[in-house]
């Protein structure tokens, strides 16, 4: 019995240790004609039927997509639990996918594909984040939707992926990942950018920037403009001016001006470092073949 | 002292005759004759010679002076710069002859080309585009006291010459990805200049204001002719009390003031600053001339608001009271309808409350 328990032992923990070695591979379902799988919002048209049957449909609850095989079974089991915790915690979306091939050339159109056609995102906005490593362009893009538009904006997704891409040169792709779940987690915690504090989600999820009306300013204006017209009516009334040139007496024809000398006498340049203004800006959109508006942005690695 | 006045008789009836600005002759309201300057002359009328033997030595150092009317022959007062009045009690001109010849002698005139109607119709349309104005103030009685006067200017013919030395910058900008640069170029220039002015003028009373009497300018010298005393008939005249060696400075101020400019002007650098100035402005001639004034007073808040019409282009001047209630009610319907109007547009463009 002893010896049965520790060979028993013995296979648990070669099982194991495969298991933790093996890498993991990632079930994909198959799209036909007559299923596309798409979530309910996507309408199939002919110009995004290929789009769709060319996107792999996938287990959402799933999250992390190894596609490229770049992660071990234990580090995709981490990393799915770190972005469980982001879902939670700021109820937006996050899938993680790494692709070896890309059967749509651009990184940014794989991202949002795989994102639109796959049953990702919090509410009838979709909120969500999409991080794809993508090995063949070798470039890591990160795609927003919906209320995830709104806390990503472009310098914010600039800063995540500028922090992150020289672990996937390094191939330390799983401490890439990580970093980036914690960047973004770390800039949820910080609100809503303030570029992007009087924008809100139509009921398309597209972005809109609300113009709010300041009703100080509105009153500062005013005033300013009062101020400028009463103040034209008031010199209306004064006729009374010192003159104190003769321009009208000159005798054109007399003037006679000459040179006599000129000197360099010095020459400064002076430089100042120029100041990124850009900070706290909006987000940019786009839409793909799905029509859903995306935030995102890439890097190269 | 008694002063002989001197008036202008018409030729055919011998009546007192006066200027008309109209028609730049002299029309006798009695017979209805009109006379031009050489007609004038002819009948020794506006010949000043004649009269000047039988004045008596003058003396007009006194503050004020009576005179004999001519035609009534009741006692006018006048005080010492006046040189042509009307006789109060029977409205006649009378020009004081003395006080003209007195010091120096107008070499020039601008004869008037208005007319008091005229200057009364631009008076009572001076409140157009000015709502703070207060409303009664050109009301008829305020401006019927309108009066067409010879103000005494100085004409200076003036030269400035001399080198000006002036600092001069030229500053480039450009940026790179990280710098923002700023090249400044400094250099010392040195220009000569010789500049000519023609009549430049100056007030030649201190009774009116030197401010008041710059802003009437410029007149046209194509009206300027040779003085006859003919022309004040019908006017009151004022003579200079202000030497033409201190009226000068304010010229000579005038002429440096351009001529820097002038020369500034050729400096080819994008800015430049005077360093030093050996500018010198000159004396070429001067002159002693009468200019015509329509000169009102009117009383608002007991405050005397001096008010002047150019009597030959009709250039009206003077700094015209506010109304303090309409000033307020003013500002407050403008602030409202601005605010108003931001708030469509801010709505037209999309904003929110």
């Amino acid at each position: 019995m002893k010896k049965i328990g520790k060979i028993g032992i013995l296979i648990f923990l070669f099982l194991l240790s495969n298991i933790m070695v093996v890498e993991a591979s990632t079930n994909t379902k198959e799209r036909s004609n007559s299923d596309f799988l798409v979530p309910s919002g996507i309408e199939v048209t002919d110009e995004n039927r290929n789009n769709i049957l060319q996107t792999p449909a996938v287990d959402e609850t799933e999250k992390v997509y190894d596609f490229a095989e770049l992660l071990t079974e234990e580090e995709e089991q981490k990393l799915y639990e770190q972005v469980t915790t982001f879902i939670d915690r700021h109820q937006l979306d996050l899938a993680i996918v790494t692709i070896k091939q890309n059967n749509k050339g651009s990184p940014r159109i794989y991202a949002d594909d795989f994102y639109d056609y796959n049953h990702f995102g919090i509410n009838h906005t979709r909120d969500g984040v999409l991080f794809l490593i993508d090995m063949e362009n070798r470039e890591i893009y990160m795609t927003t939707t919906g209320n995830a538009i709104l806390m990503y904006n472009d310098n914010r997704i600039e800063e995540a992926l500028d922090a992150v891409y020289s672990y996937m040169t390094n191939q330390n792709y799983y401490v890439g990942i990580h970093n980036f779940i914690s960047k973004i987690d770390y800039m949820a915690t910080q609100g809503i950018p303030s570029g992007n504090k009087n924008a809100h989600l139509d009921e398309n999820g597209n972005i809109k920037y609300e113009k709010k009306i300041s009703w100080l300013l509105l009153s500062v204006i005013s005033l300013v403009i009062t101020g400028i017209i009463i103040g034209l009516l008031i010199s209306k009334n004064k006729l009374v001016r010192k003159k104190t040139t003769a321009k009208e007496y000159l005798k054109k024809e007399s003037i006679k001006i000459t040179s006599i000398s000129e000197s360099l006498i010095g020459t400064n340049t002076i430089r100042h470092k120029i100041v990124d203004t850009s900070s706290g800006g909006g987000s940019s959109t786009h839409s793909g073949s799905s029509g859903i508006s995306h935030g995102g942005g890439g890097h190269g690695f | 002292m008694k002063l002989e006045s001197l008036d202008n008789k018409c030729p055919a009836c011998g009546a007192n005759i006066t200027f008309n600005p109209k028609s730049q002759k002299w029309d006798c309201k009695y017979c209805g004759s009109s006379f031009s300057l050489e007609e004038m002359k002819k009948h020794q009328n506006a010949s000043s010679e004649e009269v000047n033997q039988n004045t008596t030595s003058s003396n007009v150092s006194e503050k004020l002076d009576i005179y004999h009317c001519k035609n009534c022959g009741a006692e006018v007062m006048a005080d010492e710069q006046t040189t042509a009045t009307f006789c109060l009690y029977c409205g006649s001109t009378a020009i004081l002859k003395e006080r003209i010849d007195s010091g120096r002698k107008p070499s020039k005139i601008i004869p008037f080309q208005k007319e008091k109607e005229d200057a009364i119709e631009a008076f009572k349309g001076i409140y157009k585009g000015r709502p703070l104005m207060p409303r009664f103030f050109n009301n008829k009685e305020n401006i019927e006291k309108i009066t067409g006067v010879y103000i005494p200017f100085w004409s200076y013919d003036l030269k400035a010459e001399g080198d000006i030395s002036f600092t001069s910058k030229d500053i480039m900008t450009w940026s790179d990805s990280n710098y923002h640069y700023e090249k400044t170029d400094t250099y010392l220039t040195k220009k000569s200049g010789y500049l000519e002015f023609e009549k430049v003028l100056v007030d030649g009373s201190s009774r009116f204001d030197d401010d008041l009497m710059d802003s009437i300018e410029p007149f046209d010298y194509k009206g300027l002719v040779d003085y006859n005393h003919a022309y004040l008939s019908g006017f009151l005249a004022e003579k200079y009390d202000v030497d033409s060696e201190k009226a000068i400075e304010r010229a000579k101020e005038r002429a440096m003031n351009t001529s820097v400019s002038e020369i500034e002007s050729t400096v080819t650098h994008q800015t430049s600053m005077v360093t030093d100035n050996h500018l010198n402005v000159e004396k070429i001639k001067d002159d002693y001339i009468l200019l015509p004034v329509f000169m009102v007073n009117i009383k608002y808040k007991d405050k005397i608001y001096t008010f002047a019409m150019n009597g030959q282009t009709g250039e009206i001047v003077g700094n015209i009271p506010l109304d303090k209630t309409r000033t307020v009610l003013f500002s407050l319907v403008i602030f409202i309808l601005t605010f108003l109007l931001c708030l469509l547009v801010c709505m037209a463009m999309g904003g929110k409350l």
